[in-house]
């Protein structure tokens, strides 16, 4: 359904993001997880034409078989909201603080559908109880101030998906949320995606909130796809570095019998930072970073594909297959 | 003191309410039905205050000055039906009585004019003036502002130069210039004070509305898919909406100020239109013999001032819902 192909986005001299392939099929849940600025975000609302004004996108993005890069403002608002639905990180910040919660629900089904008033009424209603906000009536005329954390983002997610979109992009929608609420509102997403089988392009940081909520996962480390397959391969069996350095970054979670052993580990880290724009290595941008470097890290990976459209860019990926496996136990 | 006492209470009451939102919604899986624990939450307040305490707890400044804005209003509406006597009659052997002399509260002028009865008729003058000019710069400067604002970098900085500029333009020289290029008058009074108040009113929204268009719910409504000028009509105008209010007051009190300085000098109302700025110039050679006749323009001009810079002090206070809801008036 949404096909991206050579994506890039430059500013200035600098390219922040350059994605060869990635691909959302219809109703399916693709998870982007990466570190703060490595243009996860930046490739998320590209694809909606949101990129700063200066930004210069070169490429194909196309969605059911039309083609986004290059269409003008006009013509992308169209898209906007009523195919494409997208949620934000903040709650807080993505509602009109004067603007009550019924009539911001309905901005978007006055723009896209021609429904009379009452029909609209009766379709915010919904949406709001499709959301399992309750009291939805009342709600209609709070003001978004007057709401918690976790309702504002479910009212966020009542906009997004005011239209019927066939793709929803969310943004990070749970980090600025504690984690009972997290659970909530990534449960809610998952059910909606597969009721209404609505494609679902997951944007974090947190890997434990990627792996419960997709099916597909792409790792992407400044600005490339370095990773991209099924939760179990590039959870269970990544190639990557990147990939099996953040999945060892992570705390496991143990059983009490072998508590003492992980409170006492040591966690493991990813020695360095993600360098400055422009100032990336030649050849793999992990070099540096990475614990296995090779003498032909310095030129620049091809992407290798192993079984069950399992990719990733690494000239010396992990071997040991099992090696990650069960490392992220997450429990959510 | 009074008033900062009464302040700190209201406030410390009104914390309660906002929380209970936060507690019964945590999660969206909360029942916010559940009346019991409402009940709980309010049985804590005492009962819901009575409208008169309700009034009383609104901020002073909004008080006052709606009360001398009301009378402001109120002496200039009534001048329309009923002044005590006629403010352009000349008796003459009644001139320049004094104060409290019988049938004419403030005394007579030169011409024996009652001082009350122009005053009224002056108030009308002030409100007709100021009331035109004010609204429409404050809705042509906004708009320019908002057009700022929402523009590309390049025609940004273009248009936000030429609004320096008229910020820069000296506006009395302005309407110097129009008095002796079109006549003194009313008309010339209005015209300067818009020319003046324009570039003062876009130069005050460009900041916030740039501002408000950098936030998220303003991407968010990118991303279902309005255009820039609804958004800048429908998401950034009502959030500086309160600032616009409280700008058409500070500016109404600068255009009363303003209106009453032409006619002082001569520029404004022409005689034998009443106007405060024309009692004030024509007293001036009294100075010594009949002193009220400064005296009451004068106090005139100051309430009213006053009035205005205080009503948009106290709105300033209560049109944000945020704060509005803080302080129990929501």
């Amino acid at each position: 359904m949404l096909e991206i192909k050579d994506l890039q986005v430059t500013i200035g001299r600098h390219t922040i993001v350059d994605i060869e392939r990635l691909d959302v099929a219809a109703g399916s849940r693709l998870g982007m997880v990466g570190e703060s600025g490595s243009g996860k975000t930046m490739t998320a609302m590209t694809i909606v034409g949101l990129q700063p004004n200066d930004a210069v996108v070169t490429g194909s993005i196309t969605f059911e078989g039309r083609e986004l890069v290059g269409l003008s403002d006009r013509q992308l608002a169209a898209v906007r909201g009523r195919d494409i639905g997208v949620i934000f990180q903040d709650p807080a910040k993505a509602l009109n603080p004067m603007m009550r919660i019924g009539r911001q629900v309905a901005e978007a089904i006055r723009l896209h559908m021609d429904l009379s008033r009452e029909e609209i009424k009766e379709r915010v209603l919904d949406l709001l109880t499709q959301v399992q906000l309750p009291d939805a009536a009342n709600l209609l005329r709070r003001y978004p101030h007057q709401l918690s954390g976790g309702q504002q983002q479910r009212v966020l997610i009542a906009i997004a998906i005011a239209c019927d979109p066939k793709l929803l992009i969310a943004d990070e929608p749970t980090t600025a949320l504690d984690v009972t609420v997290q659970n909530g509102i990534l449960d809610l997403l998952r059910d909606l995606s597969v009721s209404r089988k609505m494609g679902l392009l997951f944007v974090s940081h947190d890997l434990g909130v990627i792996q419960t909520i997709s099916q597909t996962i792409g790792v992407i480390y400044g600005g490339h796809l370095v990773e991209y397959g099924p939760v179990g391969q590039v959870i269970g069996q990544s190639r990557h570095r990147y990939t099996q350095a953040l999945i060892a970054a992570n705390p496991g979670i143990a059983d009490d019998e072998h508590l003492g052993e992980v409170v006492n580990q040591r966690l493991d880290v990813i020695r360095g930072s993600v360098p400055a724009l422009g100032k990336f290595p030649s050849g793999c941008r992990f070099r540096g970073r990475c614990t296995a470097e090779i003498d032909a890290c310095a030129e620049a990976p091809e992407i290798s594909v192993s079984e069950d459209g399992h990719t990733f860019k690494c000239w010396n990926p992990v071997q040991g297959a099992a090696d990650t496996e069960g490392a992220l136990d997450v429990a959510r | 003191m009074f008033c900062l006492t009464r302040g700190s209470v209201t406030v410390r009451k009104a914390r309660l309410l906002p929380d209970t939102t936060e507690h019964h919604g945590q999660g969206g899986a909360g029942e916010p039905g559940s009346d019991l624990f409402v009940d709980a939450v309010v049985a804590d307040v005492p009962e819901t205050p009575s409208r008169w305490k309700r009034i009383r707890r609104l901020p002073l400044p909004l008080l006052v000055g709606s009360f001398l804005v009301g009378s402001f209003l109120t002496v200039a509406f009534v001048s329309f039906i009923w002044t005590p006597h006629d403010p352009l009659k000349l008796v003459v052997p009644d001139r320049l009585l004094p104060v409290g002399s019988p049938g004419y509260l403030f005394g007579t002028d030169k011409f024996g004019r009652d001082v009350l009865s122009q005053l009224m008729v002056g108030a009308r003058n002030s409100l007709f003036v100021s009331l035109l000019s004010t609204s429409v710069a404050v809705v042509v400067g906004g708009l320019l502002g908002l057009l700022t604002a929402g523009s590309g970098p390049r025609w940004r900085n273009v248009l936000s130069r030429l609004v320096d500029v008229g910020v820069a333009l000296p506006g009395i020289l302005i309407a110097l210039v129009l008095a002796t290029s079109t006549g003194p008058g009313n008309q010339a009074a209005i015209i300067a004070i818009i020319f003046w108040f324009i570039p003062i009113a876009a130069r005050v929204t460009i900041g916030p509305a740039r501002q408000i268009l950098a936030l998220d719910y303003v991407e968010a409504a990118y991303a279902y898919g309005r255009s820039k000028w609804y958004v800048l009509l429908r998401h950034v105008t009502p959030n500086i909406g309160p600032l616009l209010i409280v700008l058409a007051s500070v500016m109404f009190a600068a255009a009363i100020l303003i209106e009453a300085a032409l006619a002082f000098l001569g520029i404004g109302a022409q005689p034998p239109t009443a106007s405060w700025g024309r009692l004030l110039q024509e007293s001036q050679p009294l100075l010594e013999a009949a002193p009220a006749l400064m005296f009451f323009p004068g106090v005139a001009i100051v309430l009213t001032v006053l009035g205005f810079n205080l009503l948009g002090d106290g709105l300033r206070t209560i049109l944000d819902p945020q704060q509005a809801s803080r302080s129990g008036l929501m």
